[in-house]
């Protein structure tokens, strides 16, 4: 607590924001962008197939706002999974028949069946789960981990973002989602594209060697010391620190994507898919490449898990793509001793409805969103492994215990890195901002 | 300036001062003082000095002195009378601001009065009266100098290291090592200067002196009753109770903490060597001690490293980073493995002491590196997974005794040496990707071997389909390229529209086409399950006619480029509907004319894509009709397209017409008038969406 007191010496500034030993260093954050529905994944309601059809009580429903989608229908049908559940591993944790792969590494993960937020829409959800904010004018987690932490490797950005698309109904993601909002402009997150160099434009043209790049750096350098020192505009260091980056980047970001590292071993881990870019489990790929190389938080986003109908033809594609990979990613930094150093989080911006959007049929029904409850899993980072934590009632609708805000989640995963959320600050526009704002407790029961 | 005018000068100075100190005195308990005064009583700890050493110069002369009367006695006087008074005045403008009522302050403030006091008299007395006043000013000044430099060292400061041992941890109070970090860690978050929740600000003890804004928050005579006591122990339901509920929340031990300090007077001074096992406090903190110690990641008893040392270490390619504030430990790691040189590694031995992690990953470490990795003697983490280790040289190692994790994945070490290590707490070894195996028998309890993925664990799963390299529309003498960015894969196809398998044509060099062709292919590889089939529907460039326009307008939403769009040479992307590649028609039906021109036009073909979820169906019917004078236009055929029969994945196709001579055509195109009944919009109008015309 205050050991430098009787040492008499201490090394704080090096340290940043940490304030007492991290369990994590790295974050691989496997957003699904959409919202799965927890129904067909963690959260099993055998309820809803024995009521297929009835209607949600209002008891139920206790007065939740609806979207504009299904505010206007007559009857909310409660509806169950089409896709079986079971038990797996030695802890028992309910996954659905859609995710065998998942299944398989249920001892490694800590289901949260109680996460819970504020909005009820796309935009506003997914910028609260990545700024702690709904307006998006906030930094991203990605950069005030960056903005905490700093920079392990100082090759690569601390914060790097891959997209992909599955073939569900899908969401935008913007780059707003990656900002640095008022931090420097050093902690935004870095998008990679889908092409075989995720990259842009980091090899030199034809005739330019890295020499002459240097001197060029060098150059442009000089004259942007020359604008610092006229205007004095913080940006313009920036700038030098990103050339600077950009061109130690050069050497670092090939080694890295270097695919003579690719055995036939890992790619059958992940599955084939992983060796075309811009698919999910390329991106998990990357991802785990790129956080063993110390970038500090990984952001994916896999796009397609919006089913406001037609749950039951776009789930199994969706759980298709990211089921291999997402578990093969934990399995592949177990097995390189570095699971227990990253956190790995699996989940979307809220739930969706217990009842069914549109037309309920025998064959297929929809869901809309729901705030009021939604799974995700953690996996190493010092979290406990093989639990289920947080409960909902048996209509999957309500939160029965142990309910895990967004904020919650935010201080949970700040503290698994050293971080205590209350101190995390920035001071902007007269007042210090926070990721958690004003709020937010850590959820100690999940942590080892 | 004569002596004597000076001497009035001084004189009159001090009466007038005098004047003010008395009515300072007299009205203290009505006086505010203004908030930029304040600088002249923060100034009285510096200035206290001049008088103390004129009483101190002047006492010596006094007493030394042989000659009766000497001239400047009257000057020094009074100068040491005005600075004495000017003093307190400035004590007094310090002790208004800052209002801690100590009987230490009180003590200090009579006994400067009295200074002032005999000082004042000593200027209106007569020699020998005057010595013995100044002589008796002397102890008067090092008490009243004692009390203030109590009140802002605190007492005891200066006899306090004879009183207790030598150790300084010792010596700390108890106050500052175990109240403070509890304050701090659950109260202080908004009980500080820029919060000030309740008006209160625990982040010092002078102003935990000062209370909130219901008063104290302790009362030392009834420490029971105290505010702080109270609503820390209040249930966490009630609306008073503190920390508020969803806050940290203080621990047991920590509330007796707290409790016991205030009942044994809520003091700054007591120091841990006073604490013996009867104190009130001994319990307490001797329990927080024990629970801090043990929820310390683990104990360090290595010294800290020099923070210049660690700056200088730090580098593009090498980071060392501290584990955590407070900790001696710091954690290693290396970058780029084209940038390392073992140079780099030995550098970091400046710090081989306070090393607890080392990641040297992917870096080319090679057995007689090991050598060096084992000076690192509190290593608990090392990472070596693909270095170019052999084997050898592990019994450098063994001086790590607090190691818990070896990362030696994609290796070429064996597993042998890991029965040098039985003596190690619990090791975790990590083997994946090696041909490392130890029989269970000779493999030391406390170690436990990671082997990882390995492909017998399952079936074989499947390939992903070919890739087509080319664009979906190709040049006049373009041939097809297919590949698989999998090395080793086979690639098997059809042109004919037969389903492809393990018999069809393997692709070996570039496809040659005509007009349109479906390419449906395979992918396949020893062992791995074969790939699903993939359909590339390819165009080449045709004929552009000689104009073209749209009778109907598309559908607001989805107006492409307009006709310019079906000539444009680009495919829609079938993820993309949005895209101006496309032309999308709901409400009616597309009506296409075409001029053809001079042109000898055998096909035309129209292609277009289905999203059965998003409503975007194949045309219900599509409609070629020509004519010679473009007057009268007569249909030649017409095309029912089957439509789906449930919800699948989106694709693209194309309807096709053969034409004979002639010059102007008519295409109409009629979207599903009613979605089936399966569908979730049933009875409602479906999409059409095409991106392009060919003809040939």
């Amino acid at each position: 607590m205050a050991p430098d007191l009787f040492s008499g010496d201490s090394n704080d500034q090096l340290a940043g924001f940490k304030s007492f030993a991290p369990k994590a260093k790295r974050v691989i954050y496997l957003f699904q962008n959409g919202a799965p529905s927890q129904l067909e994944t963690f959260d099993y309601k055998p309820l809803l197939n024995n009521m297929f059809g009835e209607e949600l009580p209002e008891s139920i429903r206790g007065g939740q706002r609806l979207t504009g989608m299904t505010s206007n229908q007559e009857k909310f049908p409660l509806v169950g999974s089409k896709f079986g559940f079971k038990q797996h591993g030695k802890s028992g944790i309910w996954i659905s028949d859609l995710f065998p792969n998942m299944a398989k590494i249920a001892d490694e993960i800590c289901v949260i069946k109680s996460m819970h937020t504020e909005a009820i829409n796309h935009d506003p959800a997914l910028t609260f789960m990545q700024t702690g904010a709904q307006q998006g004018n906030r930094p991203s987690m990605g950069s005030w981990l960056s903005y905490g932490l700093g920079s392990e490797n100082k090759n690569l950005p601390a914060f790097c973002v891959l997209l992909s698309r599955g073939r569900g109904n899908g969401q935008g993601v913007y780059s707003k989602l990656w900002t640095n909002g008022f931090l420097d402009s050093i902690h935004q997150g870095v998008q990679f594209s889908k092409g075989e160099n995720p990259i842009l434009y980091l090899q030199n043209p034809d005739g330019v060697n890295l020499q002459s790049r240097r001197e060029m750096l060098d150059k442009i350098a000089d004259l942007n010391e020359m604008a610092y020192d006229e205007f004095g505009a913080p940006e313009i260091k920036t700038k030098i620190q990103q050339y600077e980056m950009a061109y130690r980047m050069q050497t670092a970001v090939p080694e890295i994507t270097d695919v003579s590292r690719n055995s036939d071993h890992i790619i059958k881990m992940y599955g084939a898919d992983c060796l075309e870019p811009g698919t999910y489990a390329a991106n998990c790929l990357l991802a785990r490449k790129l956080s063993e190389s110390g970038v500090r938080f990984v952001q994916l986003y896999h796009q397609g898990w919006d089913q406001h109908e037609n749950v039951v033809g776009e789930m199994p594609l969706q759980a298709e793509d990211v089921d291999r990979a997402s578990s093969a990613l934990v399995l592949d930094l177990k097995q390189r001793g570095l699971l227990d150093e990253t956190l790995v989080i699996w989940g979307g911006e809220f739930g969706r409805t217990n009842y069914c959007q549109g037309k309920l049929t025998e064959e297929n029904y929809g869901r809309d969103h729901h705030p009021r409850c939604f799974s995700i899993w953690l996996a190493g980072g010092g979290v406990k492994r093989g639990m289920t934590y947080g409960k909902t009632d048996e209509f999957g609708y309500n939160i029965v215990e142990n309910p895990v805000h967004v904020n919650d989640l935010h201080a949970t995963i700040l503290h698994l890195l050293g971080i205590d959320h209350e101190k995390l600050n920035y001071r902007y526009l007269g007042r210090r901002f926070r990721l958690t704002d004003v709020s937010g407790h850590v959820v100690k029961d999940i942590i080892s | 300036m004569q002596i004597e005018s000076l001497e009035r000068l001084l004189k009159n100075l001090m009466w007038l001062f005098s004047s003010l100190l008395i009515f300072m005195i007299v009205f203290e308990n009505q006086l505010v003082i203004p908030h930029w005064l304040y600088p002249i009583g923060r100034l009285h700890p510096m200035i206290l000095h001049f008088p103390i050493v004129l009483i101190v110069l002047l006492a010596a002369w006094m007493a030394f002195s042989k000659a009766k009367e000497h001239k400047y006695v009257k000057v020094s006087l009074y100068t040491t009378a005005l600075v004495v008074i000017v003093t307190s005045i400035m004590g007094l403008f310090l002790s208004l601001e800052d209002s801690v009522a100590t009987d230490l302050m009180f003590r200090h403030k009579w006994s400067a009065l009295v200074l002032t006091i005999i000082m004042v008299v000593s200027t209106g007395v007569r020699s020998p009266v005057s010595r013995i006043l100044i002589v008796l000013a002397l102890p008067v000044v090092i008490v009243t100098g004692h009390f203030g430099g109590s009140i802002t060292h605190g007492e005891n400061f200066v006899f306090e290291p004879w009183e207790t041992p030598g150790n300084l941890a010792e010596g700390l109070p108890i106050f500052n090592v175990f109240v403070e970090p509890v304050l701090n860690d659950k109260c202080t978050g908004c009980h500080n200067p820029n919060k000030l929740k309740g008006e209160l600000d625990l982040t010092s003890f002078s102003k935990m002196v000062e209370g909130g804004e219901s008063g104290p928050i302790w009362n030392l005579n009834a420490p029971d009753s105290s505010r702080i006591l109270k609503k820390i122990r209040l249930p966490l339901e009630h609306e008073d109770h503190m920390p508020p509920e969803g806050k940290n929340q203080l621990t047991q031990n920590e509330i007796n903490l707290l409790t016991a300090w205030i009942n044994s007077g809520a003091d700054t001074a007591t120091s841990i060597a006073a604490l013996q096992p009867d104190h009130a406090l001994y319990e307490p903190v001797t329990l927080l001690k024990e629970y801090w110690e043990q929820n310390a990641a683990s104990d360090y008893d290595f010294e800290f490293a020099d923070i210049e040392t660690i700056n200088n270490l730090n580098n593009s390619f090498r980071s060392v980073d501290i584990y955590y504030p407070g900790a001696p430990a710091l954690e290693a790691s290396f970058f780029v493995r084209s940038a390392f040189s073992i140079n780099a590694l030995k550098e970091l031995l400046a710090v081989k002491e306070q090393i607890i992690s080392l990641d040297l990953g992917y870096m080319p470490i090679t057995d007689q590196d090991l050598e060096i990795i084992g000076q690192f003697k509190n290593l608990e983490k090392l990472n070596l997974n693909f270095t170019d280790l052999r084997g050898t040289g592990f019994e450098n190692l063994l001086d790590c005794k607090s190691l818990r994790s070896l990362s030696l994945a994609g290796t070429g070490v064996n597993a042998n040496f890991l029965t040098d290590f039985a003596n190690l707490d619990a090791l975790d070894v990590f083997l994946w990707e090696t041909q490392a195996q130890i029989g269970k028998d000779s493999l030391p309890e406390n170690i436990t071997i990671y082997y990882g993925y390995s492909v017998e664990d399952e079936d074989p799963i499947a390939l992903t389909p070919p890739l087509l390299q080319n664009d979906r529309i190709i040049g006049k003498n373009e041939k097809i390229i297919l590949e698989h960015n999998f090395p080793g894969t086979e690639i098997h196809y059809t042109t004919d529209n037969t389903t492809p398998d393990s018999t069809s044509k393997v692709y070996n060099n570039p496809i040659e086409i005509h007009n349109i062709a479906s390419i449906r292919a395979i992918a396949l590889k020893e062992g791995w399950l074969q790939s699903k089939e993939v359909v590339f529907e390819v165009f080449k460039a045709g004929l552009v006619p000689d104009s073209l326009k749209l009778l109907t307008p598309p559908d607001p939403k989805n107006p492409g480029k307009l006709e310019k769009t079906l000539v444009d040479f680009e495919k829609g992307e079938i993820s993309d509907f949005g895209s101006e590649k496309w032309l999308g028609y709901r409400e009616n039906p597309m009506e296409l004319w075409i001029d053809l021109g001079d042109q000898h036009v055998a096909q035309i073909a129209l292609a277009y894509g289905v999203s059965i979820g998003s409503y975007i169906m194949p045309p219900e019917a599509v409609e070629l009709w020509v004519s010679d004078d473009n007057l009268e236009f007569k249909m030649i055929e017409r095309v029912e397209i089957p439509q789906p029969d449930g919800y699948g994945p989106s694709f693209e196709s194309f309807v096709e017409f053969n034409l004979k001579a002639t010059r102007y055509c008519k295409i109409k195109v009629f979207p599903v008038g009613k979605l089936p009944n399966w569908h979730s919009g049933k009875g409602e109008k479906g999409w059409v969406f095409v991106d392009e015309l060919f003809l040939f």
